[in-house]
């Protein structure tokens, strides 16, 4: 196979991307390969351990709460009869929310050949991994009986019995699964140029070890490109539809239960783009500490903000979009159940949250119509985490509220969050960023080989723009 | 362990001699526990032995009791946690499977097949209340009551009272040795120290001996005070229980010149007048009133349905299930009653002199319409009041009776022998006079609790100081036993010997289903000891039959039936000018406004009069009216309570007559305006783990002048807030089909209605449907005539093992009921949300088996499917992981999450004795675990095997009876085989009312519903 086969991206550059500075501030490709691989390599600064130290306190909180959730019982939560899901299944979908971008960044934008992935993909991809193992904690924990939630695999056993194939949360356990599985590929097949740079950088034994072990023998010659390459599509292709699948089938949850509020087909691509919504927004607030932090502003340029902030912008919309389409069906269904459900959510007792949704989900990515607020680093720090906060609140709203008042009005209940799911919630967060600063300081966070391949010196006719193309060179 | 009750032998037979049992040799941690000399008697379940006993029997409250979800718990975890047991004890701390030894009989009893219950007949006799019972037996263990269909007071029913015996009878705190000055005694010892002092008191005649009593209605107690007053004239015997029927026989005695007890005949009765009285919920005969009044409310029925008036200043079961309802004021009745005389004279009924007198007090068309029916409907209704209205109220409506021609035909008279010569008020008024003066050397109180329930201004508590010596026979200890200086155990009726008399004078045995657990000894056996002739119970009672009621044979009988000889009705002559005389007396109170409240003291169908406080189905099943559970409240009228600026939950403080209490509001729609309302029997301050603390205790401001009722009480804003629990916190339907109902009328134009009201197509299922063949159950739910009352619930606790959540988690909606009741207001006027007329409407909802179940589809571990045979949606409770996924998607909401171990923690927490309640065919239930109503299958399939085994398929029609179905009053709840049209099932299933309850969503719920059917008086309407 002929090298322009190989590496068709990196090498044709569209003319209008040619225009765009992807990587700004004139770097070499040595630039690049210091810039990325210093920071796993020089002496972790002080900030660092205190935010390790930090993110580790705060995992400890997740730990020991969820030994005491199994010691004493799902019942320290505030959960009753008739909430049976509270901030368990809002958290796990949550996360799982936020796992999305990485993979759309990753995979979709591969494909549709968006250049400007490269400089936050690796970024994304962790994130996503990282949200995705949060959101796995969830369903775990938040059954009865945590020691038989092996029945909830489909193990061959001598009771001859099968999980129920029937159930979505069995659907869940394949979806998230699958897509845990396939991120996971996805990111590591990514890494393995870059890890094996890192490998021949290493000064010491142990680095050369590790980054070996986990380059598998990369050396960079043409037929592991080919391979490379070939794989990175293969998984690109297998991640493309997970995007859209992981979400709706935790959609699904919700969408197949007979219950007023959840009962709503709209719900998958409802979903979907709520997930990507919270993802990018996630995206952009680790992106902005991060290149910040770590000098990446060139890697990580406004202009590469400023695009994700337009998709907040699209898919916040179109979040509303479903907000107010729920309203209408609601009403267009003439089921009364379904009507006083909507009627509840937006005046009820969680009236309250219901609008703190709408606020951070609709009204607040309308900012990002202008330009100068999508290219301000404040401006889009402080939405993207409220658009966070919004998305909390949207699958807290759909499970809650939808429970509290369901058919019959003798069973209405109120839920009220205890300690220990305050304290749960926010210790997935120090698994989160545990992760990440782990990350941070021993994995390349952008991709290397990727950037450069974008650059204007993998650009055949970089520094020949005053002569004639070769290509049209040659077809003279 | 198990005994038979054939009579032949004293029944201290059934002593455990550890010699002789071939377990005990092997090994020892299964001997019997002996302390201080004594054996005592242990289950086949052998877990005395363990050293938890020990430690239960030495320690007043268990290991963690009070610890669930007190700081200290999590306090004491993290410090587990810092001492690096925490994963080591996880293993312990999560102990699912208990390691239990199961040891075969070496010599098993005769009649006894190890696995299959027994059942043997007794009667139920707390206070007043008779109910005939069946008692199942597992391993010689009571583990469920059944109501005893030959005795008149049950008809095979049983309420919730009856029900929570067997949970009683395994109280943890119940007298569980005999305790001299606090400290441990025995029973040698208390013997040898009363005998000295009978000696003493003998030589005086008796004089300065004080005997305390409980109402009761056995004859053989009746023949053991007259014993004991035979010999000890001089001592004084009184008879006191804090709710009592001597106001009515107080009327009779004006009435008639002897005391008598009505006996109604409501299934003679076209219609009904219950003016303050709760026929339906608390009187001694309501679940045969229940019965009776539920056989005319079928629109279709022989005769036409009845009509109840309900005319009461709280609402009350039965007025929920009246057809008209006037609120008035509790101090009305009188006024209420002659009024109504006076309307009922000017359409011809002769009523003597002074009884009628007209009064503009209320609503003129009711009164009007009401006397027009019953001036044309003689002898075909019922005029009842309140047991606790006065004698003279009383005595008006039994005058309006003789009137209106019903005596002899719809209300009968039994004589009541075992009534009192005195006054009960007064009797305990000058008991605490003499205790003050120091005139009372002995004091000996039988059961009961009086130093609690007694009246405030008596100060029982203190007088009962005075006295030299105090004994008390208790159940458990309580208030009283405080102040006593020797508690003696007493038996629970369960364990002991006696009789009773029912309301209408039948006769009925109650026999020990259980070897006394705490060596205690009952009061009639008490009382011949006091008497100084100690008998066993057995002889006594055994004695008094074949004395009064007939050989030996007899008694045999009426061991196997439970009852014996019928209804002792009697024929009495009316004095109409003692009637007029007393009837003039009743005057119209004076205006009652926000500032001078009358106060109404109700009596709690849960608690009773403080008694069964410790009892935790009771407290935790939620109050018919109120859904309140484990506290009361000061009931106010929505009215009253805005006129006051009250809101639920706030406390206030409620002065009367210069004593006060402090109390949590509760808005009651229903209630008189200008009435606060409040149920006895709460805020006991040694009741047990379970009953200390709860609620509120209304005996403080009840003195002997407002035993029921006082005007001019005062209430005011106080600090703080109550959080009193409730299982239903939405009052209204919200306009959703889910009790639908119509008057007779309307039923008779359209009876297909109630299947009419769902808007929309009926929702197709998203997977294949299960083939249902052979025999499928349902159930029929008629809503016409379920009032409410509780009795299918705790039937269903008892017989599904349920366990108890305690108030936080009440409040927090967990309780576990598998059979709820729910309860909607509605208003009367076309303000939907105007309740100060409300009616109400009552819905028992349990698991309704749907055929196409949401919850199935939803379980990831196929945790709860669909049993082919039966078509009933299972519930696998091994296989349950606990995601909660099946309730959320339950429509019906009728599924329950352990969101702890209830039995291990909290008011629901087990011990050694209280687990022998089990019913061995139910599984308990571990934390983490969902489950739900099954339709009794544990009984559905004990009436397979046994159809099976006398060589059929199929199952009889009525052979097998879920416990809600067996429990109900009213026979509201019918189950059997949907797929036999001839099933009574099938057939209340095809009537026209028929419905089904959120059909419209495909369930196809196995579970249907009967429309209810109000009767009004068609000139009300209008």
């Amino acid at each position: 196979m002929s090298l322009p086969n190989v590496m068709p991206e990196t090498l044709v550059v569209p003319p209008e991307a040619a225009h765009e500075e992807l990587v700004s501030g004139n770097r070499s490709f040595h630039d690049i390969t210091e810039l990325v691989s210093e920071v796993t390599e020089r002496k972790s600064d002080l900030a660092w351990y205190v935010s390790l130290a930090l993110a580790l306190s705060v995992l400890g909180v997740l730990g020991g709460s969820v030994l005491y959730l199994i010691w004493a019982g799902i019942g320290i939560w505030g959960l009753s009869q008739p909430v049976g899901w509270g901030w368990d299944i809002t958290n796990f979908v949550f996360w799982v929310g936020i796992g999305h971008a990485g993979t759309l960044i990753s995979a979709i934008l591969f494909l549709f050949r968006q250049k400007w992935r490269t400089s936050i993909n690796r970024f994304a991809e962790a994130m996503t991994l990282f949200a995705v193992a949060c959101a796995l904690i969830f369903p775990g924990i938040h059954v009865g009986r945590i020691w038989m939630v092996y029945f909830m695999a489909p193990l061959p056993n001598q009771m001859g019995m099968w999980p129920n194939f029937r159930s979505p949360l069995l659907w869940d356990v394949f979806a998230v699964g699958t897509y845990a599985t396939v991120s996971l590929l996805f990111w590591y097949v990514g890494l393995i140029p870059d890890l094996a740079t890192l490998r021949d950088r290493a000064t010491t034994k142990l680095r050369s070890f590790a980054y070996g072990v986990l380059s598998l023998g990369w050396r960079g010659s043409m037929r592991h490109w080919m391979n490379y390459e070939r794989a990175y599509m293969i998984l690109a292709g297998i991640s493309t539809p997970l995007v859209l699948s992981v979400h709706t089938i935790v959609s699904f949850d919700f969408a197949t239960s007979v219950i007023p509020g959840w009962h709503t087909t709209i719900f998958p691509p409802y979903f979907v783009a709520g997930a990507i919504f919270s993802g990018f927004a996630m995206v952009v607030t680790l992106m902005v500490l991060a290149r910040q932090l770590y000098g990446m502003k060139d890697l990580v340029t406004i202009n590469h903000l400023e695009k994700m902030n337009k998709i907040i912008l699209l898919t916040g919309t179109l979040v509303g979009y479903a907000y107010g389409m729920e309203f209408f069906i609601a009403w267009y269904s003439g089921s009364e159940y379904e009507q006083y459900a909507f009627i509840n959510r937006a005046f009820g007792p969680y009236a309250w949250a219901y609008w703190t949704m709408i606020t951070c989900n609709v009204l607040t990515p309308q900012f990002f119509w202008f330009k100068r607020f999508r290219r301000s680093i404040p401006v889009m720090f402080v939405l993207s985490i409220v658009v966070n906060i919004g998305m909390w609140f949207e699958r807290f709203v759909i499970i809650v509220t939808s429970l509290h008042r369901d058919y019959l009005p003798s069973s209405w209940g109120y839920f009220m969050p205890s300690m220990w799911d305050i304290l749960i919630f926010v210790g997935s967060f120090g698994l989160f960023f545990t992760l990440f600063l782990l990350f941070i300081r021993f994995l390349p966070m952008i991709a290397i080989s990727e950037v450069k391949g974008v650059m204007p010196q993998a650009n055949p006719h970089h520094g020949h723009e005053h002569d004639v193309p070769l290509a049209a060179a040659e077809a003279r | 362990m198990s005994h038979r009750h054939d009579g032949n032998e004293p029944h201290d037979h059934m002593h455990h001699d550890p010699k002789s049992d071939g377990v005990a040799e092997r090994d020892p941690a299964l001997l019997p526990v002996e302390e201080n000399g004594k054996i005592y008697w242990r289950s086949a379940d052998h877990v005395a032995g363990t050293s938890e006993f020990h430690e239960f029997v030495t320690r007043e409250f268990p290991q963690g009791a009070d610890e669930l979800l007190d700081p200290v718990s999590r306090r004491s975890f993290i410090s587990l946690m810092g001492a690096s047991v925490a994963f080591a004890g996880l293993g312990t701390a999560c102990v699912r499977r208990p390691v239990e030894k199961i040891i075969p009989y070496a010599k098993r009893p005769e009649d006894l097949l190890p696995g299959l219950p027994q059942y043997y007949a007794t009667t139920f006799n707390v206070s007043g209340m008779v109910t005939g019972l069946v008692v199942e037996s597992n391993d010689g263990r009571p583990t469920k009551i059944e109501g005893n269909k030959l005795h008149p007071a049950s008809a095979g029913a049983t309420g919730s009272l009856e029900q929570g015996a067997v949970l009683s009878l395994y109280d943890p705190d119940r007298t569980v040795r005999v305790l001299k000055g606090g400290a441990e005694s025995e029973w040698p010892a208390f013997d040898a120290d009363w005998n000295e002092r009978f000696v003493a008191l003998r030589a005086k005649g008796g004089e300065g001996l004080l005997v305390v009593h409980e109402a009761t209605r056995s004859p053989a107690h009746a023949a053991m005070i007259a014993q004991l007053a035979e010999a000890l004239p001089k001592a004084t015997i009184v008879e006191w229980d804090p709710v009592s029927g001597e106001q009515t026989l107080a009327a009779t005695r004006l009435a008639y010149g002897q005391a008598l007890e009505p006996v109604y005949r409501l299934e003679r009765a076209d219609s009904i007048v219950a003016v303050d009285a709760d026929l339906l919920g608390s009187s001694p005969f309501h679940l045969r009133y229940g019965r009776d009044w539920a056989s005319r409310r079928h629109p279709e029925g022989p005769g036409g349905m009845n009509r109840v008036w309900a005319v009461e200043p709280v609402f009350t079961v039965t007025g929920g299930a009246a057809d008209h309802r006037l609120r008035i004021r509790a101090g009305e009745a009188g006024t209420f009653l002659r009024a109504l005389a006076a309307e009922l004279q000017q359409r011809g009924v002769s009523l003597p002199a002074g009884v009628a007198a007209a009064s503009d007090a209320f609503p003129a068309a009711f009164v009007q319409t009401l006397a027009k029916e019953l001036a044309g409907k003689r002898g075909r209704s019922v005029i009842a009041v309140g047991t606790h209205q006065p004698a003279e109220v009383q005595a008006i409506a039994l005058a309006l009776n003789e009137a209106l021609g019903n005596v002899g035909e719809t209300v009968r008279f039994a004589a009541a022998p075992h009534a009192p010569s005195k006054s009960q008020v007064e009797g305990i008024a000058a008991a605490a006079k003499a205790l003050d003066a120091g005139k009372v050397d002995t004091l000996v109180i039988l059961g009961g609790n009086p130093a609690f329930d007694a009246p405030a201004d008596l100060g029982f508590g203190a007088a009962m100081a005075k006295a030299k010596h105090r004994i008390h026979l208790a159940e458990a200890p309580n208030e009283t036993s405080l102040l006593a200086d020797w508690v003696l155990p007493q038996t629970h009726f369960l364990e002991e010997w006696g009789d009773a008399t029912a309301l209408d004078g039948t006769y009925s045995v109650v026999q020990p289903l259980i070897q006394p657990i705490w060596d205690g000894r009952s009061k009639v056996e008490l009382l011949s000891q006091l008497a100084g002739a100690p008998k066993k119970g057995y002889e006594i009672v055994h004695g008094h039959f074949l004395a009064t009621q007939g050989g030996e044979a007899e008694w045999r009988k009426a061991l196997h039936d439970g009852v014996h000889g019928g209804a002792q009705l009697v024929e009495a002559s009316f004095q109409a000018g003692a009637v007029s005389a007393a009837a003039a007396k009743v005057a119209r109170p004076a205006a009652a406004s926000a500032d001078s409240l009358d106060l109404v003291f109700t009596v709690d169908h849960k608690v009773f009069d403080g008694r069964f406080s410790n009892n935790g189905w009771l407290q935790e099943l939620p109050d018919s009216m109120s859904k309140l559970t484990w506290s009361n409240a000061a009931m106010l009228s929505p009215a009253t309570a805005k006129a006051l600026g009250l809101e639920t939950n706030q406390m206030v403080r409620i002065e009367q007559g210069g004593r006060s209490l402090d109390a949590g509001v509760w808005v009651q729609p229903g209630l008189a305006d200008n009435t606060v309302a409040i149920a006895l029997g709460y805020g006991r301050k040694h009741a047990g783990r379970v009953g200390t603390g709860r609620g509120f205790d209304a005996y403080g401001l009840r003195a002997t002048d407002s035993l029921w009722m006082a005007s001019g009480a005062k209430l005011s804003r106080i600090a703080g807030t109550a959080l009193l629990p409730t299982t239903q916190d939405h009052q209204s339907m919200e306009g959703r089909p889910l009790v639908r109902e119509q008057t007779a009328k309307e039923y008779a134009a359209n009876p297909t209605y109630a299947q009419t009201l769902v808007k929309g197509p009926r929702s197709l299922a998203l997977w294949k449907s299960h083939e249902y063949v052979g025999q499928q159950w349902g159930m029929s739910i008629d809503l016409n005539s379920c009032i409410g009352c509780n009795g299918c619930m705790i039937a269903c606790q008892a017989e599904n093992n349920i366990p108890v959540v305690g108030p936080e988690q009440v409040r927090m909606g967990r309780q576990m009921h598998w059979i709820r009741i729910d309860r909607y207001f509605a208003s009367s006027t076309d303000d939907p949300s105007d309740l100060s007329e409300p009616e109400v409407v009552h819905q028992p909802v349990s698991c309704v088996q749907c055929e196409d179940a949401p919850c199935e589809n939803v379980c990831p571990v196929a945790a709860t499917v669909h049993s082919k045979d039966g078509g009933l949606n299972d519930m696998i409770y091994n296989r349950c992981i606990g995601t909660r996924y099946c309730s959320n998607n339950c429509p019906y909401k009728v599924r329950r999450f352990n969101f702890f171990d209830w039995h291990q923690e909290g008011e629901g927490a087990l011990t050694d004795v209280s687990q022998l309640r089990f019913n061995p065919d139910v599984t308990v239930r571990t934390r983490g675990v969902m489950e739900k109503c099954t339709y009794c299958v544990q009984r559905i399939n004990v009436a397979k095997r046994d159809t099976k085994l006398r060589g059929s398929e199929i199952v009889p029609d009525g052979a097998i009876v879920p416990a809600c179905a067996q429990a109900c009053p009213t026979e509201a709840i019918v189950f059997g085989d949907i797929n036999d049209p001839n099933s009574r099932v099938s057939k209340s299933k095809a009537q026209p009312r028929s419905y089904e309850m959120l059909g419209e969503l495909g369930t196809k719920p196995r579970t249907s519903y009967l429309a209810r059917i109000r009767n009004p008086n068609p000139e009300m309407v209008s």
